[in-house]
């Protein structure tokens, strides 16, 4: 159906093209990436139509804000894109509702070996793989390497620590004004994700085994919203509207430490005046522990309404390869694939930024958020009640009250 | 042709074709709205039709009730506040001196920001670790406030800065209305001794009825239906104290795929909507100048 | 400025004048009236209203980091005034073509709603015919529905816009209107809001008027092309800026309307600048910054019109 719109695209290139291939094929391909990722797209777009000449990329910018309007109301009317990033509940939810190509029957295999489990884990649904990882975020604290030094302190290792380290490096006066902040907390989707990733270290889960029921309120639970709750109530810890407050705050020493993912590099690096920071692992709730952290993926996936899914599942199955991925890296974000550690690109990259290879070695623990095709409306429920936690509701109280909204939820 | 024949042919057409118009590309797709009210429907599978399911669920949905407590406070405080400071504003640039096009100019500038940055610009005045209010607060020596992530400040801080963006449009409204009160009833009230306040409460005011009328049921409507500064600034949170019905119909049909339910959460704003305008233009324009 | 009226000696000063003889003392009296009354409670509201607007240039001239630091500063030497220059050569954003886009859409959109209101409003406020209020109420009521809800019925509609972009006459086969000017513009050209507004303009032009038309021979027609709408030429102006400054503004419907280049408007190419990854806070504000100045242009060479365009209810 979309054809028509770029009917005279097809035209052009089918002419110019006629003479070398016969079944020239272009994809259209929806992105709403940032500057940072933009860079790296467009020079893995240029790699993958030199070594496949036969297709073309019709690389469409689209705001994706956080949501898919554009996608939603496209495949509404079937003009949807052939090949689109796509991210958090969307993938299971469109999924689930048969709108997106099982990579499997065109010749994609078990990316298991090549791709870290946590971003597998994302795109495998029934059975089936609905898209390949492009982008895998693991989560990590970011300190501020001079409050660090200033107070002859090591990266947490326990929770414990973490909390104590916050009060010890906030620097608060008297009259409640204050110089440092400890602990940036964030708002809404860092303080769900934090939660998320504290609920897994204890040993919970947000679902019940079956997937119909929240169980996010039981012991781990709680004990998770606790140590939210011994942050919050520190004074000298802080909450923000915006991440790039957070984050710029460490880098300029306003706030001493965050819970942050890899976009405190390319921050970083775009400024001269940023001060020196230091990459530690998410603690554990004991130090015997497995490390442990939240990641969350990107894929690209190929939807249902495409008329060339072999082509577009051999455009993304390129996306996710190692040579692909090390512009990636280049433009300061970690690989989905192991195996981006030995590409020359990448190697450079991580030996200027040190840190840089930190995050991509914890991502081998990052685990990702559930996947269910009602998670949108379940972390809806979450988000709240560890806001209420945070203005110091009661735990228990506050995450049985999201649950019983998660499970109304769950039962329409 | 006769006057009769020439305005039934003039009105046939004038009135025909953007009605026509207006009942394909508004009217119809209302009424799509309320049938989707009546089914499943998340965009990606057919449409299944659920009876009134969607509205016996939204009885049981706290939040949407959350959500209209919430509209209303956004509406109760924001609508007065915006209605009386543009009026001052317009009475205030009510008269011919040098650079009062100047001050009309600043006093409108904010109607023309875009409105993600403007959100975007207050938060930054509103932000706690670096931001201008909490300097200032620092400064007097007291201790930050967690405005935007505080449920009860995030509300009153959205007010402040929807009210801030939309005070030029109203003014220009008033300020016009204002223009056309005759000066001499003004003089002659003067002469009898009234005073400026007076004046204006007698006078002026019942001059202004069909410009208030029009401003109070256009800002009722923008306020139930505000959603852009509240998805920028807050995103409903903390703890649902800014969650607007807008917002959550956004969340339910866009991020949820809930079309149906969506539908229905408008259609029941639709009908509150009705009511609320029609007691306002009961109270407001009881002068009736319709007619 | 353009704007700035002259000063203008009114009614209540000569009647001033009458009660204090000399005129030195008149001068003096006055100029402390409009500056306390007048200059100095305008001047602190502009500073409180334009402050954030002041910010927000600010921001536009700082560095990400600058715009981050603490304490926070009014103004960051070097003034960042080549991102005035950089957005026009940004990748995201295209602003050249978005601003023509823009352009187009705000305009067309804005004469087809003027002149359809109009010819709407006039008769709903002129002629007296049965069901008159019935079809006002039911055009007012169509403005309580939020836009958003409405976004996908209304994509489906415009996607099976019969014998467009490859459609058949049943409406199937082709994409319709989408992403083309059409689709962006035709949809949104008329709304319960500007009827309304030119309704309640149109009551009030004297009855008397019409009917000395009436008797001079003018038809029907002339009476609505030569006498309703000169007569209203400011408020249909004050419509013209209101609607030019909404579609200027429109967001969610372009969004969705709109994929290729050619239809995308700057409220989208802003949108731009905000990712996943987070926001290029300097590059959107001066993209803010500069998408503002027509608007703001407008209202300058215009404002006259507006002020004595709305007109309600005086003089019937």
């Amino acid at each position: 159906m979309k054809r028509m719109i770029y009917a005279a695209t097809l035209a052009t290139t089918a002419l110019a093209s006629a003479a070398f291939a016969q079944d020239q094929v272009t994809l259209d391909f929806w992105e709403g990436h940032s500057l940072q990722e933009e860079g790296a797209t467009i020079k893995m777009i240029e790699a993958f139509e030199e070594s496949h000449p036969h297709i073309s990329i019709n690389r469409v910018k689209t705001s994706f804000g956080t949501n898919f309007e554009a996608i939603t109301t496209a495949l509404a009317s079937n003009t949807a894109p052939d090949v689109s990033p796509i991210w958090s509940g969307f993938l299971s939810q469109f999924a689930a509702r048969g709108a997106l190509v099982d990579l499997t029957e065109h010749g994609v295999t078990d990316p298991s070996g090549s791709i870290y489990p946590g971003a597998v884990d994302y795109v495998t649904w029934d059975g089936g793989i609905y898209g390949l990882p492009y982008a895998f975020d693991p989560r990590f604290i970011v300190y501020n390497a001079a409050a660090l030094e200033e107070a002859g302190l090591e990266p947490a290792e326990t929770f414990d620590e973490m909390i104590s380290m916050a009060e010890q490096l906030a620097v608060v006066g008297d009259d409640g004004t204050v110089v440092r902040y400890g602990f940036g907390l964030g708002s809404a989707d860092a303080l769900a994700y934090f939660f998320i990733n504290l609920l897994y270290a204890q040993g919970g889960d947000v679902f019940n085994e079956d997937g119909t029921q929240a169980a996010f309120n039981d012991e781990a639970g709680v004990a998770a919203g606790e140590i939210i709750a011994r942050l919050a109530e520190q004074p000298g810890n802080t909450l923000n509207a915006q991440g790039d407050v957070v984050r710029q705050g460490v880098l300029t020493g306003r706030i001493a430490m965050v819970y942050d993912g890899p976009w405190v590099f390319h921050t970083a690096a775009q400024d001269d005046t940023s001060q020196e920071f230091v990459v530690g692992s998410v603690p554990t709730v004991a130090e015997s522990d497995d490390p442990l952290n939240f990641g969350s993926v990107g894929a690209y996936v190929v939807y249902e309404q495409s008329e060339h899914p072999e082509e577009a599942a051999e455009f993304v199955r390129f996306l996710a390869s190692p040579e692909a991925q090390q512009f990636r890296v280049e433009a300061l974000k970690p690989g989905v694939s192991p195996d981006v550690l030995n590409q020359d690109v990448a190697q450079q990259t991580f030996d200027e930024w040190p840190a840089l290879r930190t995050a991509q070695e914890e991502l081998a623990n990052s685990r990702i958020f559930p996947k269910h095709e009602n998670w949108s409306a379940v972390y809806q429920a979450i988000i709240p009640a560890i806001e209420a936690i945070v203005s110091g509701d009661d735990v228990q109280g506050a995450l049985d009250s999201a649950a019983r909204q998660a499970d109304r939820a769950l039962r329409r | 042709m006769t006057i009769k024949q020439q305005q039934l042919i003039l009105g046939i057409v004038f009135l025909g074709i953007p009605l026509l118009w207006m009942l394909i590309w508004v009217v119809a797709p209302i009424f799509v709205v309320f049938y989707m009210s009546f089914t499943t429907y998340d965009v990606l599978s057919p449409m299944r039709w659920a009876g009134t399911w969607n509205y016996t669920d939204l009885w049981y949905d706290d939040l949407f009730w959350r959500a209209i407590g919430n509209t209303l406070y956004f509406t109760a405080v924001s609508l007065p506040a915006g209605v009386f400071l543009s009026l001052m504003l317009a009475v205030l640039v009510n008269r011919q001196l040098p650079f009062v096009g100047l001050f009309r100019t600043i006093f409108y500038m904010p109607v023309v920001t875009p409105l993600i940055a403007a959100a975007l610009a207050w938060i930054l005045f509103y932000e706690t670790s670096a931001g201008m209010f909490n300097y200032t607060l620092d400064l007097l020596g007291i201790s930050p406030v967690n405005w935007l992530n505080d449920q009860s400040t995030a509300m009153p801080a959205i007010i402040i800065m929807s009210v801030w963006k939309s005070l030029g449009y109203n003014m220009v409204i008033f300020l016009a209305a204002l223009q056309s009160v005759p000066k001499e009833l003004g003089e002659a009230a003067a002469i009898d001794g009234a005073g400026p306040v007076r004046r204006f409460w007698s006078i002026t005011l019942p001059m202004l009825t069909p410009a208030m009328v029009y401003v109070v049921i256009t800002s009722l409507i923008a306020s139930f239906q505000v959603f852009a500064q509240v998805r920028v600034m807050t995103d409903g949170g903390p703890n649902n104290s800014t969650v607007t019905i807008v917002h959550y119909i956004y969340r339910t049909a866009f991020q949820n795929l809930q079309f149906g339910y969506a539908s229905a959460m408008a259609t029941i704003m639709f009908f509150l909507l009705i009511v609320a305008s029609f007691v306002n233009l009961r109270l407001v324009g009881r002068r009736n100048v319709y007619d | 400025m353009s704007t700035i009226d002259p000063p203008d000696f009114d009614r209540r000063d000569r009647f001033a004048d009458a009660r204090v003889p000399t005129v030195r003392s008149v001068k003096l009296r006055r100029w402390m009236n409009n500056a306390l009354g007048f200059y100095l409670p305008a001047t602190i509201i502009a500073l409180v209203m334009a402050f954030p607007l002041f910010w927000m240039l600010s921001l536009a001239l700082k560095t990400n980091s600058q715009i981050f630091s603490y304490p926070p500063r009014l103004l960051e030497t070097p003034l960042r005034w080549e991102h005035f220059v950089e957005i026009w050569s940004d990748p995201r954003m295209n602003i050249g073509i978005q601003t023509w886009n823009t352009l187009v859409y705000a305009t067309v959109r804005t004469f087809m709603q003027v002149l359809l209101s109009a010819m709407a409003a006039f008769v709903l406020a002129r002629y007296h015919f049965r069901g008159r209020n019935m079809i006002f109420y039911l055009v007012l009521a169509t403005v309580m529905i939020p836009h958003e809800v409405m976004l996908v019925p209304l994509y489906l509609m415009v996607k099976a816009v019969p014998l467009a972009g490859g459609n058949d006459i049943w409406g199937t086969g082709g994409s319709g209107w989408l992403d083309t000017k059409a689709g962006l513009i035709l949809p949104g050209i008329l709304s319960g809001y500007s009827i309304f507004f030119l309704r309640q303009f149109f009551l009030t032009i004297p009855r008397e008027v019409e009917e000395a038309a009436r008797i001079d021979g003018c038809s029907e027609f002339a009476i609505f092309w030569r006498i309703a709408i000169p007569m209203s030429l400011p408020a249909l102006t004050a419509l013209g800026i209101f609607s030019f400054q909404f579609a200027w503004s429109d967001y969610t419907w372009p969004l969705v309307i709109s994929t290729s280049e050619e239809s995308r408007t700057l409220q989208l190419g802003l949108a731009m600048f905000s990712s996943h990854d987070g926001t290029d806070w300097a590059m959107l504000l001066t993209g803010a910054a500069i998408s503002t100045l027509p608007l703001i242009a407008l209202f300058v060479l215009l404002q006259r019109f507006i002020v004595t365009g709305i007109n309600f209810g005086v003089g019937k």
